[in-house]
């Protein structure tokens, strides 16, 4: 456990120093949903329908991207190869990357999108459906994106194989995420489709170490 | 009881076949000297040692103290490893990559037992490694020699120096001073039985106890 916040505390503190790298992403995303109304020409109404199914694309094209080098960087430096010597199951390595890359990109997006829906004026209760899918939704794209980001390690064109292998494992996530952001809580039940999202935020959370363990392990075959 | 028994290694990288058949034993109390052209191999067998890739076939045998390792992760509880790339992180301070690399080093023990120590193994290591200036400097503004000595450091991190050191030319980019820093703590190291130094490097190292291979 010490070993896993170990690596996330000092991921975190990289991501901090280089603050370009890792606040373009988020500007990306908030600056492409403030240019909406400028696409929508005005028009509320479409806009408003399209909304939350925007938010949760830029989502996906902003882990898409944080993702592509996830592991690429500790590779090329040397510093894979003496956590990995130090003794640290890859399985931890995998969890703390993929925890790193939720903590800086996706947690100032699950943040930042309701208070962005609110320029638009939607119901409060979506606002909070929103706020709830993404929490739920991104660390399953998240742990997807990592997985493959393990398995492509040390190839040059890692993000085009990135995206095409990753993309089927997406699409339910945007099904449902958006379907969930959607939903009404009828009297304080949650809807079938975030029910959906949680079973598979936990089959992800279950199966992905292992997985993207034995990735990372065929660098040292 | 050797360390290493070394039977048909061979190793192809990328269609290139860099070495065929290698066999040796490696003994304690030694600095074995793996040299070789550019390209022949010699990161290639450092790395195939040390559990960082497989070769394409052959076997190693590993002993300590006459026990035999069997299982990857109890063989890499001995083992440290230097590689071509110095392994710290430009954008954090030279205290910051030593202490992320002392926690790695005690993973399994108790945060507050690892404070207590932490600051004297710090201390000591830059005092040996003359860091004192360089400690609150963030790693990409240093030379490539500073560098160096910052990752030469991690060898004596932790609570144990470990049995065996796999250095990849871990003289490159030092000066005249910290190379004969580093000729001491490799003389230091192999004068221990239960200890093993394992190297790649062009320059001719004046060391009593030690064996070259030629690649």
């Amino acid at each position: 456990m010490s070993n896993l916040v170990n690596l996330i505390i000092s991921d975190i503190k990289i991501s901090l120093r280089k603050k370009n790298e890792s606040i373009i992403s988020i500007l990306f995303f908030i600056f492409s949903i403030l240019i909406l109304p400028l696409i929508f020409q005005g028009d509320q109404n479409i806009l408003k329908e399209f909304l939350i199914g925007i938010i949760w694309f830029l989502t996906l094209l902003t882990i898409i991207f944080s993702v592509e080098k996830l592991f690429e960087n500790d590779y090329e430096d040397g510093v894979l190869d003496q956590i990995y010597i130090s003794g640290i199951p890859l399985e931890t390595i995998f969890l703390s990357k993929s925890l790193s890359i939720w903590i800086i990109t996706c947690l100032p997006i699950i943040i930042l999108s309701p208070l962005l829906l609110l320029l638009f004026n939607l119901q409060t209760e979506k606002l909070v459906n929103v706020f709830m899918s993404l929490l739920i939704g991104t660390p399953i794209l998240c742990l997807i994106g990592a997985i493959t980001s393990a398995l492509v390690l040390g190839f040059n064109k890692g993000s085009s194989i990135i995206s095409l292998i990753t993309l089927p494992l997406y699409i339910p996530v945007l099904i449902f995420g958006i379907e969930a952001s959607n939903s009404e809580i009828i009297f304080n039940q949650i809807s079938q489709e975030f029910k959906i999202l949680i079973g598979y935020l936990l089959i992800v959370i279950a199966v992905s170490p292992w997985i993207g363990g034995l990735a990372l392990k065929l660098k040292y075959r | 009881m050797s360390f290493f028994e070394i039977k048909n290694i061979s190793c192809i990288r990328g269609n290139k076949l860099l070495f065929k058949n290698l066999n040796f034993k490696v003994f304690g109390r030694k600095l074995l000297l793996i040299k070789g052209a550019n390209g022949s191999g010699k990161t290639s067998l450092l790395k195939i040692l040390c559990g960082l890739l497989k070769p394409t076939s052959g076997s190693i045998k590993f002993n300590l103290n006459g026990k035999k390792i069997k299982s990857k992760e109890e063989y890499l509880i001995h083992v440290d490893y230097i590689g071509h790339e110095n392994a710290i992180k430009g954008a954090l301070t030279v205290k910051e990559n030593l202490i992320f690399y002392y926690k790695l080093r005690w993973k399994d023990k108790d945060p507050r037992s690892i404070k207590s120590d932490l600051k004297q193994n710090i201390q000591f290591v830059t005092e040996h490694f003359n860091l004192q200036n360089l400690l609150d400097i963030k790693v990409e503004n240093l030379s490539s020699g500073e560098k160096r000595r910052v990752s030469l450091s991690k060898l004596y991190l932790g609570p144990v120096i470990k049995s065996i050191w796999f250095l990849d030319e871990p003289t490159n980019n030092l000066d005249k001073k910290n190379s004969g820093i580093f000729l001491k703590m490799l003389k230091d190291h192999t004068a221990y039985h239960d200890r093993l130094t394992i190297m790649t490097s062009h320059d001719d190292i004046k060391i009593k106890n030690k064996t070259t291979i030629t690649l």
